[in-house]
């Protein structure tokens, strides 16, 4: 198992007071692959009782999630011009 | 409102970067918009930049001042089985020499540099700034809105520069979402080391550098490759792998990142490193497929945004891609602005230098790279193969060694593969990357 | 109304990365913003002027070059002037030194209102504004979380932050000083012509010299020094045993409590110069100071 926040943990996030990706989490309820579990390189969904959980705040802004979502539940967008993922060495 | 530019460049990555230096130089009114807090800041490669000569002409013996990491002189293709791997190296001493081949960087420092650049040579460079829309008058693009109060920007042409995702390409139009079959996934994570021990565990002397790139079991059952490059001081080392093939075998990427690092023939490389960061990026890699229309009425696609890059599935590259479609686009505007004509029969012009520079000739000859990465057989058996072909080569028994084909014969016959099969392989891959 | 905001470019918490061996900060990964609280500061000045139809917002910093790009997020926000202070050794100063250049500078430019943030997030010493109100003898109040301007812009009303959550709220004429909480608004998101204006300007910056600050007056080489960052460690827990000859019950609260005995408290009223006297002479007699 890897500890996907202790690599998160490494990244500076300047995170904005407002989500740029909304989920529609009733959207989830009948979606029965649920590859953004598998596809977010931030671990930023997961499963909670059946519940899909989500936060933005360790995102990357890839857009992995938007494209392989198969029920269009994804808002997604860009966070505001300077905040979000700021990476130092990549 | 803020004044009207002769160009608005999109993305200060090294496509964005480009276009801007070379029309400020060329005396336009250039304004360079980047979401991030600093060019580099949302970016991420391998990184190993190739093609370096646009770079030179544009700043002679950039590698002077700017923050390269190592120049290569060595790459290496490795095949992996769980067990042990099979490499094959590339050296060349001529690529130690200015002007070098290929240089290793690390895009936060890399970027913001050239960014400098263009700020330099004139352009207007604003940062922490994204582009929502474009704005149009009739058919025609003339301007850019950002997410900021008043943030209306116009200007005779928009140069989208703004990466995989691209949201002007698609809000023009030009072209479609993306699709999980189109698009790979990166992941990487920056080592820290010592020079020192970097040199002693590559061979390396000085500035030079090595690039690594594995396929085979690396990945497992997902459609993908893993790399390592050396830097100064650290390590960078990574995953990319197919979207849909993901999701296909519900594998998670950073799993298989760790999985990589673990490996027998990786372990020793990175041991006693320090992770320093992780990361994640697309890879658009269906190539030539992939290209959408490339200009519309004053509107111009270059770099990720136009999916220029070579994806083999192994490794990618896309920043000399970048860099080369941004100064043919360079090119195309500053002869539209001296006939006054930003129309899209004007702006025609950029896709006939595309035809007659490396950009779209290499993309066309490597039009099959994704297919043949894509073959199962490359995946996981012959890297299975290779390794086994040559471990009962290598072995030392005491009895007479058995010819190399007698070998490999033999194996892809254990292995239950036809020589017809393999032949064919060969040949597809031939076509996708050699020929 | 001239208002003069002193800022201060401070590395991101958020970027310090430490090695958990040596204790050594990672300088090249830091990455540099307008400390949280100035940034507040700024915007209160600029809300000021606003609401009183007039008046200047000057920012000011004593800092390396990079710190003009703290001075240009002050300029988006509304500020109208920049400057920056720097000179030779200037990175050695100590808080008290920082303070006598700043008052230097803000003596030159006239001013009614000086706004400070109240901590910095790297050394958070809290000190600078309090100096500047000494040296220039202005009333000085701190840790504001309410600013209300007096309708001629001649006094103020603000709400201090006091320990345990209590807020104390107090009348001020101006000039003063006031240092600013990162509480007490939020800064705006600069509209993008005043953004690009502000990433077109010049920002001037001046010396020691020009500034008519003598070398020997400020103490260079002073400044605090980091020697290692660590986590707390946690502190060994004695377990505590009552003393025996106590009775049972007494015993029962002793373990209870833990062994703690509640602090011995002074309360001591009077002027500030009296109290402050005080002060000093309870941290004298327990030699604690030399006096
Ligand atoms: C894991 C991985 C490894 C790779 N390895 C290599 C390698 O070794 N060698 C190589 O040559 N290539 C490599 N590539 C590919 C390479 O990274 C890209 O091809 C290259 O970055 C493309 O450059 P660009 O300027 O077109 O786009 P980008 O570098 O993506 O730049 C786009 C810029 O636009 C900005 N932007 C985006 N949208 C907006 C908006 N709406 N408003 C304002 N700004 C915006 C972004 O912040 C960004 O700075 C790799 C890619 C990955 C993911
Ligand atoms: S893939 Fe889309 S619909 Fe399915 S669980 Fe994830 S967000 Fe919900
Ligand atoms: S954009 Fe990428 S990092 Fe962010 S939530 Fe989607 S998949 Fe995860």
């Amino acid at each position: 198992m890897v500890i996907i926040q202790e690599k998160l943990d490494l990244v500076r996030f300047n995170v904005d007071k407002e989500p740029h990706i909304r989920v529609n989490r009733e959207a989830c309820k009948g979606c029965d692959v649920k590859p953004c579990v598998y596809i977010c390189p931030a671990g930023l969904f997961t499963l909670s009782d059946g519940e899909m959980l989500f936060s933005y705040e360790g995102c990357f802004e890839c857009g992995a999630c938007c494209i392989t979502c198969p029920r269009d539940a994804i808002e997604w967008n860009y966070p505001r011009g300077g905040y979000g993922v700021c990476f130092r060495a990549a | 409102m803020i004044g009207k530019f002769d160009a608005i460049v999109v993305g200060a990555g090294p496509a964005g970067s480009t276009a801007a230096l070379i029309l400020a130089r060329a005396g336009l009114k250039v304004i360079l918009l980047e979401r991030g807090e600093y060019p580099g800041s949302k970016n991420v490669s391998g990184a190993a930049l190739y093609g370096t000569r646009i770079l030179h002409e544009l700043i002679p013996n950039f590698w002077e001042e700017a923050p390269v990491e190592r120049y290569l002189t060595r790459r290496v293709l490795t095949f992996i089985s769980p067990q042990s791997s099979f490499s094959l190296d590339f050296r060349t001493t001529n690529f130690d020499q200015p002007p070098y081949n290929g240089f290793t960087v690390l895009r936060p420092k890399f970027d913001r540099w050239f960014a400098s650049k263009a700020q330099e040579a004139g352009a207007l460079l604003v940062p922490a700034t994204v582009a929502d829309d474009l704005i149009w008058d009739g058919d025609m693009v003339v301007g850019v809105r950002t997410r900021r109060e008043d943030g209306e920007i116009y200007g005779d042409v928009v140069i989208a520069a703004d990466g995989v995702n691209s949201l002007l390409a698609k809000k023009a139009g030009l072209r479609r979402d993306l699709d999980a079959r189109q698009v790979s996934i990166g992941v990487k994570e920056v080592i820290a080391l010592d020079r020192k021990t970097i040199e002693e565990r590559f061979n390396l002397q000085g500035d030079a550098g090595v690039t690594y790139e594995f396929a085979g079991s690396v990945t497992g059952q997902v459609y993908g490759g893993g790399f390592l490059y050396t830097n100064s001081d650290s390590l960078s080392i990574g995953i990319v792998a197919k979207l849909a093939s993901l999701v296909e075998k519900q594998v998670k990427i950073y799993e298989l990142l760790e999985e990589f690092k673990s490996h027998p023939s990786i372990e020793p490389l990175v041991r006693d490193g320090v992770v320093k960061e992780y990361s994640a990026h697309m890879v658009p890699e269906a190539g030539w497929r992939m290209i959408p229309k490339l200009y519309s009425n004053g509107l111009l696609v270059v770099g990720d945004a136009a999916a220029f890059n070579l994806h083999t599935g192994i490794f990618s590259e896309g920043m000399n891609y970048a860099i080369a479609s941004a100064a043919a686009a360079a090119e195309t505007v500053k002869q539209a602005k001296a006939k006054g004509d930003f129309s899209s029969r004007s702006l025609s012009r950029y896709r006939r230098l595309l035809e007659r520079s490396f950009v779209l000739q290499d993309l066309k000859r490597f039009k099959r790279a994704p297919d043949f990465v894509n073959n199962p057989r490359l995946q996981n058996v012959y890297p299975i193969t290779i390794c086994r072909a040559a471990e009962s080569l290598f072995k030392v028994e005491g009895s007479p060694r058995r010819k190399v084909a007698k070998v490999v014969l033999g194996q892809l016959r254990e292995d239950n593969l036809s020589l017809w099969q393999v032949l064919r392989d060969a040949i597809d891959g031939g076509r996708a990357l050699i020929w | 109304m001239k208002i003069v905001v002193c800022v201060k470019q401070v590395p991101d918490p958020n970027s310090v990365d430490v090695d958990p061996v040596t204790g050594a900060i990672d300088e090249e990964r830091l990455i540099y913003v307008v400390n949280p609280p100035d940034r507040c500061a700024v915007e209160e000045a600029v809300r000021i002027k606003e609401w009183l139809g007039e008046g200047e917002v000057t920012a000011i910093t004593l800092g390396p070059p990079r710190a003009e790009e703290a001075l240009r997020q002050c300029l988006a926000i509304g500020a109208d002037r920049a400057l920056r202070l720097w000179d030779k050794d200037m990175e050695s100063l100590d808080a008290l030194s920082i303070a006598l250049v700043l008052a230097e500078a803000i003596k030159g430019m006239g001013y009614d209102l000086i706004l400070c943030g109240a901590e910095s997030a790297d050394w958070g010493s809290g000190q600078v504004g309090a100096a500047i109100a000494e040296l220039l003898g202005l009333p000085q109040v701190s840790v504001i979380t309410e600013l209300k301007m007096g309708p001629d812009g001649r006094n103020a009303t603000v709400q201090r932050k006091l320990e345990r959550g209590e807020r104390e709220v107090v009348e001020c004429p101006l000039p003063a000083v006031f240092t600013i909480d990162a509480s007490l608004n939020e800064p705006r998101y600069p509209s993008l012509p005043c953004y690009v204006e502000a990433l077109m300007r010049e920002i001037p910056s001046i010396g020691l010299q020009d500034l008519g600050v003598r070398r020997g007056s400020l103490r260079i080489e002073t400044a605090p020094k980091i020697l290692g960052i660590s986590l707390p460690r946690p502190r060994p827990k004695k377990v505590f045993t009552p003393d025996s000859k106590l009775s049972a019950f007494q015993r029962i609260d002793a373990i209870l409590s833990g062994g703690v005995v509640g602090r011995k408290r002074i309360l001591i009223e009077g002027s500030p110069e009296k109290l402050a006297e005080r002060i000093v002479r309870f941290l004298a007699e327990r030699g604690i100071i030399g006096y």
